[in-house]
Formats: structure tokens, C-alpha cells, sequence
């Protein structure tokens, strides 16, 4: 007979302990405390002063706040779309290879592996509009290039080039995906008349779905928390053009002590986020097929 | 297989054990510092790193050879510093001496965190205020509290690349040059073909790289008490002083834009390679400068209507946490002493009059222009009060527009200075 504490659930606690102990400390704990902080007025220096909802309240009447939604709402729209496009293409041409795709593989997720802020000092430079590479190649083809992270209307856009940089993650799992794909389901396509593009959109993306899923609702998220390219790159400048909300709220905590006021930014974020989050979710069941679930149902 | 359980087992509880017996590791350390038998323990927190750091431990030691009951630890910490006090503070384990900006001496003492001197200055026979440089002593007075004694300090300062004016037959600037004076010189540099620029500017983005031009033309970005903006940001001598320095930069092309410096390595480094004659900094760029072996002087800055500077200063604080508050202010006199300041003073401007004498620093030529344009500083916008020092980032915003969108200058600095009243000045 087995003692009471040699059971497998007591093994599986005992083993995702260090987690569940690291969750409860360093993440649910400090969510708990910001909501009861965000309902304080607290500069750090001094005990918090109870102020009830007049953080979310003064929220919805500051400009600075909702520029920075609109300027991290559009980097979100802007930049997932590419990425996820971009990326499901380069997987498909590394599946189509026979050679060196390993390779390439690790060369295109490479990047995802350098520190954030190397990476941002590295684009400052390839922005550069006097002696930038991006700037160069574009004069060799008779265009004159704008003034990036120095000019408001092409702030945004040059943090956005510079999240391409780390697609390599969707592409090792687009390619992941892709490699899952019978070929007797092409096959049996193209034998039935479809061409090269009708696979790909009636075979190829329904049985990537899934993944194409989970690449989107992650880089929503993460492009909704972008935080190191615009504080390394810009801080937020010029003119507020590149301001993205997790800055804002780095600024109103950090250079302007306003913690109370920060962690009510950080609330209205994190709804922002679930909202957007339960919407794809939500509407996935009209995009996004689960060959279990149709086995499962037959 | 059930022993590899239990080995599964026995590792995650290792697992689990490793922070408590780190914590209970910390717990011990803390237990041996007072258990060496000394009384009182203190720590100086700075943000300074190599040379500074070893200087200031140098400092430490000899104060705890000087008062063997006190043991001191010098702390740096890593990563962003203000955000580490901070986060010491709400975390219960504020610094005792620290380390402080200018506009953080007025953020903290705002809060009411920082110890007023005054009473340990006025009851200690051995402290003199008139072994400091007067400009420098007052940085760290807020509101008639002295909040922070003066750690190092400088003007802003124009070097000059003596080469330049040289090669171009032309003399060096001095106390007479007016601004108009410096653009011809520098233009005439510019024209013969020695420089890429004539004059660059530490920060055009930035207020107090701008401000001491903007006094210097008898304008302001406010009243005295910077509680007014309007009438003195968008008065008629600060637009014109503005259109001055702008000109500079659109018109005549003397004047590196923001991007053109950066892509050059940065002011700095323009006037490391030669590519500018002149560049409005402060003097702990002088000890790199020589490294570079570049041939260069100092003056004070030109005058449009008047002289005028501004300082960028560091102190020390004393956190009101400290206990033992008069131990902690034998330390902070400490590292302001001349003793000490002779040790900072090495590599940079020393508030210590005494300290500056016995470095020789008022005999050279350089240096004493420096602490002759430090009597020129005035207090800039940002250090009137916490509300001016948050408003200091819209302020910036208006020289962004200027600097990067060619905006019209007199009607962006009237709505600059509508808007930082109604935000931050009138609530």
C-alpha cells in the first residue's frame, strides 16, 4: 500500500511547486496589490493615500493617455498583420526547400535570441537619415528617404519595421505546422484541379490555422505591451508620435511618481488586452480548424 | 523506478530550497555586520561607477579610519538609479546618504523625504558654508531648506577648438565676445573649409541647454517663482533669442540639427573629430577631451544682452529614515570636506573652495573660467519647484517642434506655455 503523500497529484504539486510559488509571488501577488495601489494616490516616497476611482477617472480625461492607445493601437493593427504574413510566407519557402533549410531556419530565428535593446541601438543606426543603410538603399533607388525616429509621421513606422526583425519565433512555428501537413491532402488537391494557389488557401492555411491562431493572439498581446524599442529608440519622442502605452505608464511611474496613477494604466491595458484576446478567441471558431474536433465530431 | 521518484522528488525540494536558503543566507550577512562591534553602520549610495565609485570608497575608508565605531558601505547600484531608490524606499529599506540630481533634491524633498541641514550646519562649529562656491552651495537650498550638500557640479561651458581659430587667423573667444561675435568667427572657420559645423549644442532638445541663451537675451521661460509661463516663454527677448540659435540651425547650417549630430557620433564626439569649433557642454568632458589630445580652451558663454550660465549639479542627501542622524551628517560633511573633495576634485569641478586651491584648479586657465561662468548661473525652470521639474517634458516638447518640425517659434512657445500652465502650474 502506498503511503498518502506517494501518490502522483502529490508528486505533480510537489514538482510544479517552484512555479506555482513563483506565480503566487512574483505575479499574482504584484496584480492583486497594483489593482488596491491604482485606487491610491502613491509617489513611493510616501505612504499611499486612499482615492478611490479618481485615477480611472482622471485617465479618461487625459489627452497624453489616449494618444498613447491610438499610437499602440495602431502599431498593434499595423504591425501583427505584417509580421504574421511575413512570417507564413518565409515559412513556406523554407517548407518548399530541400537543402539548408535547418540552416536557414536557425538563421531567421536567430535574431528573436539578441537582447532587445543591442538590437534597437543597432536599428537606430540603420534609421539614421544622414548616413543610415535603410536611407542608402532607398537613395540608390532614387527615393529620398523621410527622417524616421527623428520625424512624428515616420516615428511609428520605423518601430514597426523594427518588430519584423523578431519573426523568426512565428516562423519556426508556421514551418512547425506546415511540416505537419499530409501531402496526400495536396496531393489529392491537385489531382482534383486545384492550382498552387487554391491549395494554399483551401489545404494548406485551414491546416495551419491553428498556428496562425497562436501567432496572433501572441503577437497581439506583445505588440499591445511594446515597451524597449520606443524607450531605447525614442522615448517616446518625437512629439509623442512613438508614446506606446507601457511607456506612458513607465513615465508616469518612474520620471513622474505617480504609481496610483500608473497602475490604473496598467488595469485599463490589461482589459484593453482580454477584450481583444476573447474577441480572437471568439471568432475563432469561424477560422481556425481543428482536425481533432472534426474527428471527434464525426 | 522508485528511486527515481524520490530523486525527482529530492531535486525539486532542493529546488524549492534554494531562495529560502538564499534569504536565510542574507538574513546571516546582516547578522555578521553587527556582530563586528561597531555601532553604527551607514551606507552611501551612488550612482557613479568605476573611477567615481573607487573614489568614493577611498572617501569611505577614510572616514572609518577617522571614526573607527562607523563602518560605511559604498553602494552602486545597477540599472536605473533613481528608479532603485525609489523602489528601496517603498520597499522599507530607504538609503541613509545618497547621491542626488538637482531635480530629484526638489522631487524627494517635495515629498518631505529629505533631512533639513540647516539645523546641523548652524550647531556644528566645524562646517563653514563659505568653504563652498556660493552658486554651487545654493542648488541644494529648496524653499530656505538646505536639502543636499554639493558633490560636483559645472556650468555650461563653450569649448573652443583652439586649432581652428588658429588656422583661421581669427583670436579666441573671451568674456567680451558677444553672440553675434562667436557666428561670424565660426562661420568664417566654417567658410575656409577647417570645420564641418561652427557651433554645436550640448542638447537642442533639452531646456537647459537652452535656457542660459534664453537669459542671456533677457528673456525667460518664466517668472522668478515659475508659476507664470505666459508673458515670459512667449515674451518677445525669449522668441528672439530662440530665432537666434534656429537661424542657426535652418538658415545658416552652423548648427548641426538633432539627427546630423547624432549621425557624427553626437555632439561630443563632433568636437572630438574636429567637426565643430565650438560646443556648449559642461567640464567633466575636459579630463576625455585631453585623452583625445585635442588642443582646446574654454570661455564663458557669448552675451546677447548679458552673461549667463546654468549649472548642472549632484549632491548628497541624508534620507529622513536615518536613526543615528548625527552620524549621518558627520559622514555627508565628510565627503563634501576638503579632504575628500581633493579626491573628486581630480576629475572634475569641486563646489570646495579649499579642494580647488590645493588642486590648482583656480590657476588654470581652463578650469577657472569654468567656476568664473559658475557665478553667472542662474536657476533654471526646472528646479523652481516639482510641479516646473513635471512640466519639464512639455517644455521639451515645444523644442521638439521647433527643432525637428521647423514649427512657427513665437506661436508654439505661447501654446507651450498656455498648456504647462493649465496642467501643471495652475492646479
Amino acid at each position: 500500500m502506498r503511503k498518502a503523500w506517494n501518490t502522483d497529484a502529490t508528486k505533480f504539486y510537489l514538482l510544479i511547486s517552484p512555479w506555482i510559488i513563483g506565480f503566487l509571488v512574483f505575479i499574482a501577488g504584484p496584480m492583486l496589490a497594483s489593482v488596491v495601489i491604482s485606487l491610491t494616490e502613491w509617489s513611493l516616497l510616501r505612504d499611499p493615500v486612499f482615492v478611490g476611482l479618481d485615477n480611472y477617472r482622471n485617465l479618461f480625461r487625459d489627452s497624453r493617455f489616449t494618444q498613447s492607445l491610438r499610437v499602440t493601437a495602431r502599431y498593434t493593427l499595423i504591425s501583427v498583420p505584417i509580421k504574421i504574413l511575413l512570417a507564413l510566407i518565409i515559412a513556406m519557402l523554407l517548407d518548399r526547400i530541400k537543402y539548408f533549410r535547418n540552416a536557414l531556419r536557425t538563421v531567421f530565428y536567430l535574431p528573436s535570441v539578441v537582447s532587445g535593446v543591442a538590437v534597437v541601438v543597432l536599428w537606430i543606426w540603420m534609421f539614421n537619415p544622414e548616413i543610415g543603410l535603410i536611407n542608402y538603399l532607398l537613395g540608390l533607388v532614387g527615393i529620398p528617404g523621410p527622417r524616421w525616429l527623428y520625424d512624428p509621421n515616420w516615428a511609428l513606422e520605423a518601430l514597426i519595421i523594427m518588430s519584423f526583425w523578431g519573426i523568426g519565433r512565428e516562423i519556426v512555428i508556421f514551418l512547425a505546422a506546415l511540416q505537419g501537413v499530409p501531402d496526400r491532402l495536396r496531393e489529392a488537391a491537385m489531382i482534383d484541379g486545384a492550382n498552387s494557389l487554391q491549395v494554399i488557401r483551401n489545404v494548406t492555411i485551414p491546416m495551419i490555422s491553428p498556428a496562425i491562431f497562436f501567432n496572433v493572439v501572441m503577437d497581439m498581446i506583445s505588440s499591445f505591451q511594446v515597451f524597449t524599442d520606443a524607450y531605447v529608440a525614442t522615448e517616446g519622442g518625437p512629439l509623442g508620435a512613438t508614446r506606446v502605452t507601457v511607456l506612458y505608464l513607465y513615465q508616469q511611474a518612474f520620471q513622474q511618481l505617480r504609481m496610483g496613477y500608473a497602475s490604473a494604466i496598467a488595469w485599463i491595458l490589461f482589459f484593453i488586452i482580454l477584450f481583444f484576446t476573447l474577441l480572437v478567441f471568439k471568432s475563432s471558431s469561424l477560422w481556425v480548424y481543428y482536425e481533432s474536433e472534426v474527428k471527434g465530431g464525426a | 523506478m522508485k528511486g527515481r521518484n524520490v530523486r525527482i522528488v529530492a531535486v525539486s525540494l532542493a529546488l524549492m530550497l534554494v531562495p529560502v536558503t538564499a534569504l536565510l543566507a542574507g538574513g546571516a550577512q546582516e547578522e555578521a555586520v553587527e556582530e563586528d562591534g561597531r555601532k553604527s553602520h551607514l551606507t552611501v549610495t551612488t550612482w557613479e561607477t568605476t573611477r567615481g565609485l573607487d573614489d568614493q570608497r577611498l572617501i569611505a575608508e577614510m572616514f572609518q579610519e577617522r571614526n573607527p565605531d562607523v563602518t560605511v558601505d559604498v553602494v552602486s547600484p545597477p540599472g536605473n538609479y533613481v528608479e532603485r531608490i525609489l523602489t528601496q524606499t517603498a520597499g522599507g529599506n530607504p538609503p541613509d546618504v545618497f547621491q542626488i540630481g538637482d531635480v530629484d533634491v526638489r522631487r524627494f524633498g517635495g515629498e518631505g523625504r529629505l533631512v533639513d541641514l540647516n539645523s546641523f550646519i548652524e550647531a556644528d562649529p566645524d562646517f563653514d558654508v563659505d568653504d563652498f562656491f556660493g552658486g554651487a552651495f545654493e542648488y541644494g537650498n529648496v524653499g530656505g531648506q538646505q536639502l543636499a550638500l554639493p558633490k560636483d557640479y559645472s556650468p555650461l561651458v563653450m569649448f573652443y577648438n583652439r586649432g581652428h581659430f588658429d588656422e583661421a587667423g581669427l583670436d579666441y573667444p573671451d568674456e567680451t565676445w558677444h553672440w553675434d561675435d562667436l557666428v561670424e568667427a565660426t562661420q568664417t572657420i566654417v567658410d575656409q573649409g577647417l570645420s564641418r559645423y561652427g557651433i554645436t549644442f550640448g542638447n537642442l532638445l533639452e531646456d537647459r541647454h537652452i535656457e542660459p541663451f534664453i537669459w542671456a537675451n533677457n528673456g525667460a521661460f518664466s517668472n522668478d517663482d515659475g508659476t507664470q509661463m505666459t508673458g515670459y516663454l512667449d515674451s518677445p527677448d525669449t522668441i528672439e533669442a530662440m530665432e537666434r540659435i534656429a537661424s542657426l540651425v535652418f538658415d545658416r547650417e552652423l548648427t548641426p540639427d538633432v539627427s546630423a549630430a547624432e549621425a557624427l557620433g553626437g555632439p561630443r564626439q563632433l568636437f572630438y573629430d574636429g567637426n565643430t569649433s565650438v560646443l556648449f557642454w559642461g567640464v567633466w568632458h575636459m579630463e576625455a577631451m585631453d585623452e583625445a589630445g585635442i588642443d582646446f580652451g574654454t570661455a564663458v558663454l557669448p552675451k546677447m544682452e548679458r552673461h549667463a550660465s546654468v549649472l548642472f549639479w549632484a549632491g548628497y542627501s541624508m534620507f529622513d529614515a536615518v536613526e543615528d542622524r548625527d552620524t549621518a551628517w558627520s559622514l555627508l560633511k565628510h565627503y563634501v570636506s576638503t579632504d575628500a573633495q581633493e579626491i573628486m576634485g581630480e576629475t572634475r569641478m569641486t563646489p570646495n573652495r579649499h579642494a580647488a586651491e590645493r588642486l590648482g584648479q583656480l590657476d588654470d586657465p581652463r578650469m577657472s573660467t569654468a567656476y568664473e561662468l559658475a557665478d553667472y548661473a542662474e536657476v533654471p525652470f526646472g528646479l523652481k519647484g516639482a510641479a516646473q521639474a513635471n512640466a519639464v517634458p512639455d517644455l521639451n516638447e515645444a523644442f521638439e517642434r521647433i527643432f525637428l518640425q521647423q514649427a512657427d517659434i513665437a506661436e508654439t512657445l505661447r501654446d507651450t506655455a498656455r498648456a504647462i500652465e493649465a496642467e501643471h502650474l495652475n492646479q
